[in-house]
This record gives C-alpha cells, sequence and structure tokens, in this order.
C-alpha cells in the first residue's frame, strides 16, 4: 500500500474545549509531517471548524446526532481509512463507517461523562468493534481496565499534550488576575468550588483578583456561580471571561492556576500552564493531581472537595512569589515531554496498529 | 396513569397540582396537611392530586387524598411526552406544548370539575397551565415554597409575573418568599404565611434534649448545589482535620452525576441515600446540620426541632427565624470557616446545644404544629 496512512478522524464537534483541541492539534501535525494523510468528520459544527478545515478536509453532519448517524459518514478518502473516534462522544458515529483499516477511540472521559454519553450495553457493542483504545492518561486507563474490563494490551496511554510555549504573556500587573481557573463553566469543572476557595482567600487578601476563562456565562450554571459570587460578596473581585480564543493568553508568569474540576482525566490547560512555568492548585480527581506529584508537588493537591484546603495551598503560594516560581519550574519540567512533538507520533503508532 | 377511583362526596372540589411526587418538601407538605383535614375536617373539601409525575409518596397520598393522577412514571416518560419533546426537539415547540396539554387534560377528563385549584409550588405551573381550559372558574391559589434560584429554575419560562398575580390567593412558606412574590407583582393583601407542618416524633422516640456525647452530625435532601453538599464535604473536611472522632451523614439522593466526584476520590460525608425514615438512620445525632444555599424553611429542621435535635444552618429563607431568639446556630451561606465553627460550638458545648433545642422544640410544638397551620391553610385554600 503506497503513500502515508489515511486516517479519518470523528469528532463530536469542533468546539474550543479539550478533546476537540487536541484532535486539531493531531490533524496538524499528521498533515504537516506528512506520516499521515488525515480526514475529519463533525457530528457538530463549532468555532474551531475553520482551523479543521485548513488543516484536513472536514465534513460537518448535516443533521446532529443520533439523528445524523442515519446519514453515511463521507471523506475524501481513497482507501478504506484507520478510523480514529476523537471522544466516546464520537465513537457510535466512528463505528457506523463500514469501510475501514480498523477502528481506535481516543479515549478523553472519565467514568461519569462517559457514562453519560454511551450506556454500559452500547459500550459493549462498540468495545467489540474497537480494534484499540487511547487512554488519555493513568486515570482513563485504569477506568478502562478496571471498571471496563478492556485487556491492557488494547490500550495506549497518552497523556493530554499541548503545543509548547512561546513568548510568555505579559507578567500580572494591575487589571490582571493572582488565580485563573480555565474550563467550561460546568459543574464538572467545579466553578462552584473556584468561588468557594476564593471566598475562603479573601479576609487574608482583599485586593485578591481572579478570573474564571471559559463559557458559557450565559447558562443555568453561570447563573449558580453568579449567585456564589454575590453571596461572597466576590462580585468586584473575579471576573467571569467566557470564552476566549486563546486560554493560554491569561497563564502569565506569576498567576495560579487554580483547577477544582470535580472529574477531570487529564486537563489540558493544566498541561499548557505546567509549559509555560505557571504554578497548578488542584484536588485529588484526576491527571492534575498526578502531574503535580510527578513533579514532587504533592503538597499543592488537597483532597476531592477540601475546600479550605485548597485556600491554604493558594493562600501560601499567593504569600510567597518564590514558592510559586519554583512550582511552575518544577512543573515545567515534569511536563516537558506533554507536548505535539512527542505525543503526536504514538496517537499515529496506535491508530496504525505499531503500537502493539 | 388512570386515576384511583373518587370518593365522591358533595364537598368543594380541590385539584391539588403537584410537579413530582417524590418524596421532597414541597409534595411532603402538601400530604401532611391533606392527612390533617381528612382527620379534623373530612367533609371540608375532597381533594384530588394531580401531578406531572409519579414517586415514592404515591401511596401515602392515595391514603389521604380522594384521588390521585398522575401523568408521567417515576422513571423515564410517556409516548406522549415523548412525541411532545420530539416535535420541540423539531421547532415546533407550540405545537409539542399543545399535545402534552391535551394529553393531560384527557388524563383528567373522569375527575370532577373543580372548584378550587391548588398549585403546591412553582415546579407545578407547567401543569396548572395545560389544564387551564378545564378549570374554568375555580378559586385558584398559588402555595410558593421557591427562593428566587429554584423560583428561576421551575420552568415558568415567561410566567414569572403570571404565577403570582392570575392566582385569587398566594401563599408562601416564609416571609422571604412572600417578598419574592411581592417583587413579581402578587398583590401583598393576596398573600399569606402558611410555612410547613411537622408530625411529633413516633411514639418510643427517645428525644436528646439532655447534652449528649454524639459526634454524629446529619444533613438530609436531595445531594446537590441548592441543599449545599459541597459545603458540607468541605466542612466534613476541616473537622476531620480538628476532630477525627466526628462523622458527617448525608441522607438523600446523591448529585446528579454532572456533580459527583470523580470515581475513587476521598469523600468525608457518610452517604445514605434516600430514607423514608431518615430520622432512623442516625438516631443519635449531634445535630441536623442545613448548609443550603437556599432553603425557604425545610421540613427536616421543623424535625429536628420536633426531636430536640439541634440544628446549625444557613441564613437562607425562614431558617433565620426559626432559629433566632436562641433556637439554634446560623452562618452564612456558602461560609464554610463559619459552618465549621457553628458546628464546632454545638459539639464543644452540648449542654448550650441542648438548651437551643429545647427551645426549638417549643416553637415548633407551637407554631408548626398541623393544628396550628391546618386551618390557616383550609380558610386560605377554599377562600371566603
Amino acid at each position: 500500500m503506497a503513500g502515508p496512512p489515511q486516517v479519518l478522524v470523528v469528532g463530536h464537534d469542533a468546539s474550543r474545549t479539550g478533546a476537540p483541541g487536541l484532535g486539531l492539534r493531531w490533524v496538524r501535525w499528521a498533515g504537516e509531517t506528512g506520516l499521515a494523510r488525515p480526514a475529519v468528520w463533525l457530528d457538530r459544527g463549532g468555532p474551531l471548524v475553520a482551523a479543521f478545515e485548513a488543516a484536513a478536509p472536514t465534513q460537518v453532519a448535516r443533521w446532529a446526532a443520533p439523528l445524523g448517524r442515519l446519514v453515511p459518514v463521507r471523506h475524501p478518502l481513497d482507501r478504506a481509512p484507520f478510523v480514529l473516534a476523537n471522544t466516546v462522544a464520537a465513537w457510535a458515529t466512528a463505528a457506523s463507517v463500514r469501510k475501514r483499516t480498523q477502528l481506535v477511540v481516543w479515549v478523553h472521559e472519565l467514568d461519569h461523562v462517559a457514562d453519560r454519553i454511551v450506556r454500559p450495553a452500547q459500550r459493549t457493542a462498540l468495545l467489540a468493534e474497537t480494534d484499540h483504545l487511547i487512554a488519555e492518561g493513568d486515570r482513563v486507563a485504569a477506568m478502562l481496565v478496571q471498571r471496563w474490563h478492556v485487556d491492557p494490551g488494547r490500550i495506549t496511554v497518552v497523556p493530554s499534550f499541548a503545543d509548547p510555549a512561546g513568548a510568555p504573556p505579559a507578567a500580572p500587573g494591575p487589571g490582571r488576575p493572582d488565580v485563573v481557573a480555565i474550563g467550561s463553566m460546568s459543574p464538572r469543572k467545579g466553578p462552584d468550588a473556584f468561588v468557594a476557595v476564593l471566598g475562603a482567600l479573601l479576609p487574608a487578601h482583599p485586593e485578591l483578583r481572579a478570573a474564571w476563562v471559559g463559557g458559557p456565562t450565559t447558562s443555568d450554571a453561570a447563573d449558580l456561580v453568579r449567585h456564589d459570587l454575590a453571596a461572597a460578596g466576590l462580585g468586584d473581585h473575579v471576573r467571569l471571561v467566557g470564552e476566549v480564543d486563546d486560554a493560554t493568553a491569561w497563564l502569565a508568569p506569576g498567576t495560579i492556576l487554580l483547577h477544582p474540576a470535580r472529574e477531570d482525566p487529564d486537563p489540558v490547560a493544566v498541561v499548557e500552564a505546567a509549559l509555560r512555568g505557571v504554578a497548578v492548585v488542584t484536588w485529588d480527581t484526576g491527571g492534575a493531581a498526578d502531574l503535580l506529584r510527578s513533579a514532587g508537588l504533592g503538597h499543592l493537591v488537597a483532597p476531592a472537595g477540601d475546600v479550605l484546603g485548597l485556600a491554604r495551598r493558594v493562600d501560601d503560594l499567593l504569600r510567597d512569589p518564590s514558592a510559586r516560581q519554583a512550582a511552575g519550574q518544577a512543573l515545567q519540567q515534569a511536563a516537558a515531554r506533554r507536548t505535539t512533538e512527542h505525543a503526536a507520533p504514538l496517537i499515529l503508532d496506535a491508530v496504525v496498529g505499531r503500537a502493539r | 396513569m388512570t386515576p384511583d377511583l373518587p370518593r365522591g362526596r358533595a364537598c368543594p372540589v380541590v385539584w391539588a397540582l403537584l410537579h413530582d411526587l417524590g418524596r421532597t418538601g414541597v409534595p411532603v407538605a402538601l400530604e401532611r396537611l391533606i392527612r390533617w383535614q381528612g382527620a379534623v375536617d373530612p367533609d371540608a373539601a375532597d381533594i384530588h392530586v394531580i401531578a406531572g409525575r409519579d414517586g415514592a409518596l404515591r401511596s401515602a397520598l392515595a391514603v389521604a387524598a380522594a384521588s390521585v393522577t398522575t401523568f408521567e412514571p417515576a422513571e423515564g416518560r410517556r409516548a406522549a411526552t415523548t412525541a411532545a419533546l420530539a416535535l420541540t426537539e423539531a421547532g415546533r415547540a407550540e405545537a409539542g406544548r399543545e399535545l402534552r396539554a391535551r394529553w393531560a387534560r384527557r388524563q383528567v377528563r373522569r375527575l370532577p370539575a373543580p372548584d378550587v385549584v391548588l398549585v403546591q409550588g412553582a415546579g407545578a405551573w407547567r401543569t396548572f397551565t395545560d389544564l387551564e381550559p378545564r378549570i374554568g372558574s375555580a378559586r385558584v391559589v398559588v402555595h410558593l415554597h421557591e427562593l428566587a434560584v429554584a423560583f428561576a429554575r421551575s420552568g415558568l419560562g415567561t410566567d414569572t409575573d403570571r404565577i403570582v398575580q392570575r392566582p385569587d390567593a398566594v401563599l408562601a412558606v416564609c416571609g422571604a418568599v412572600a417578598d419574592l412574590a411581592v417583587a413579581h407583582g402578587a398583590d401583598p393583601a393576596s398573600i399569606r404565611l402558611v410555612p410547613g407542618t411537622v408530625d411529633p416524633p413516633p411514639a418510643g422516640w427517645s428525644a436528646p434534649l439532655v447534652a449528649s456525647s454524639s459526634r454524629d452530625l446529619v444533613s438530609i435532601g436531595t445531594a446537590g448545589w441548592r441543599k449545599g453538599t459541597d459545603l458540607a464535604t468541605a466542612a466534613a473536611h476541616e473537622l476531620h482535620r480538628l476532630d477525627r472522632g466526628t462523622a458527617w451523614h448525608w441522607i438523600g439522593e446523591p448529585e446528579p452525576s454532572a456533580w459527583a466526584w470523580a470515581v475513587g476520590a476521598a469523600d468525608p460525608l457518610v452517604r445514605h441515600g434516600a430514607s423514608s425514615a431518615p430520622w432512623q438512620v442516625v438516631p443519635a445525632a449531634a445535630a441536623l446540620v442545613v448548609p443550603s444555599r437556599e432553603d425557604p424553611l425545610p421540613l427536616v429542621a421543623l424535625e429536628a426541632g420536633a426531636r430536640g435535635i439541634p440544628v446549625v444552618a444557613a441564613r437562607t429563607g425562614g431558617l433565620t427565624d426559626l432559629l433566632a431568639d436562641g433556637r439554634g446556630r446560623t452562618v452564612d451561606p456558602t461560609d464554610v470557616a463559619g459552618l465549621v465553627a457553628a458546628v464546632r460550638s454545638v459539639l464543644d458545648d452540648p449542654a448550650a446545644a441542648a438548651r437551643r433545642a429545647a427551645a426549638l422544640r417549643d416553637h415548633v410544638r407551637r407554631d408548626h404544629a398541623s393544628g396550628t397551620v391546618g386551618p390557616r391553610w383550609l380558610e386560605a385554600l377554599l377562600g371566603p
């Protein structure tokens, strides 16, 4: 078979969130290196559609899933492709591609999200059709083995990755936040906990400035956050920024990234912060905690739901710029290989079967 | 679901509309009042319960009420609702709404025409609008149990003002709820305060009311943002750091999965799930803790009072007045450190906590007995 392998990447949408962003990075890398010939199918559109279209031939379903699954997936590839389902949410659509060389699912979800998207009975059927699984980090791999009962030999672990940091954004100054969180404003990402932590910090840091970067800011979840901000007297201290083109612009040196997600396999925002030497504080609910521990920063990980414990850790870093800087440097070192350049070939190997 | 056959008596017919028959505050409050009315003045009204969704309270209501009609099963949905949703998804929301409304009216066609319609909680308003063409000139009474956030999330759509302006009378479970109704245009003269009621503890209940050495704390309710389960979790972590002997029990349905913690995450709360007899789960509790962000007047606080159990609560809704004058400890909602301090004060000084509990018990027996609240409710319901 001549030429690079043809890979059809199937995504559930083109939102500016972790999994579509990782998929886009991989498609770009594959096209630019010429190591694979990608095409893209998306069940839904979103703000990243143009970027996908610029990187590879891209088709967006005319009808949203599940109705859209009645319409055959179209792609411009001239051979039966390797099919990569980018997230569990795109798995059923990817499995509907009839002529394929093999099917690989890139799992970016942990239990609660995965179970909402694909019920156990459907999951069993999809697993039977799937040749290989890529786990976004060790926590996802543990879920696949321990709770989905997948043979470890069918799993390749590829922690989430990001593009290397360019020039750092300006250091915090007047108006720039001391503490930021990056993620969709959904209960899973813990914006309520973000507010609770800031509320606990406020008496000792009356000038505290913070920002939640990510949307939507008009939703039930956002209304609850505003309720909490008002109740805690934080209205003038916290900015709800909404969705932005480039969230890394908020990761200025000296800023603290507070990541209070209830469940998050391996958040890209934390990797981006690490690559920029930004200190991170989190609790033990996913890959962020594992990255911190691998950097020798287990003391910056609080038990799940321990708001005051998290606040004390942030307080320590706010009071000690040198500790903040040291934490950032340790993270930067630990995350040095969490870049597209290092991770994308592992994805390709898993997709075409070279990993097994 | 076909209604249980009405008993049929020549007295005012009341349709009592509920969002659902789950074992939560709004349906339980109604069940208690209907049971009281059946016991003391059964000829005052025939009350037919009509609920959007079935639930655990059905059997109790079937005994107390003249009939019980539900539109949806406790889990899942009927074909008519699925069809209505499909129409909405296809951009024909009005057709979907009309389909659902016609189907709802069909379910109550065997019921006698109402003289009074009681909308029990803002969540039942949609059922009211579905049935409105059958209601004719009946007296309409809304009994509100919601504060601002719950009110806004009750599916009222554009009816946030109409729900308090259309009725002939508005009942509110506490002053803060009455204020909300006035803010939406209710006539202050049409509002009556009708709080929740509490049954006496069962025979054999051993009321603490003496200094207790228990380190067991209890919170009761459906876990989630409104009930402040995350704040209880945060406070429990801190308490464990300060006093490893403390156990904080949460009795109630777990959070929706979007709010759930990662599998394997350490949970400092002892979770028990929902119970039809929550006070038997941890019988020797040192205190009931109500960490709610928003709670008009939770029945569990009244039940704790009736049992002589100390209460620590967030200052929200009617809890502030309930626990005023030395009847309990209150803290600012979302103030985790304040909540920890209040709980510790109860654990560290059980004699003082017992004195507050005794005062709360006397208050609850006087102001929240069915015999006190019931007549006000019935008078407001049936009108002049």
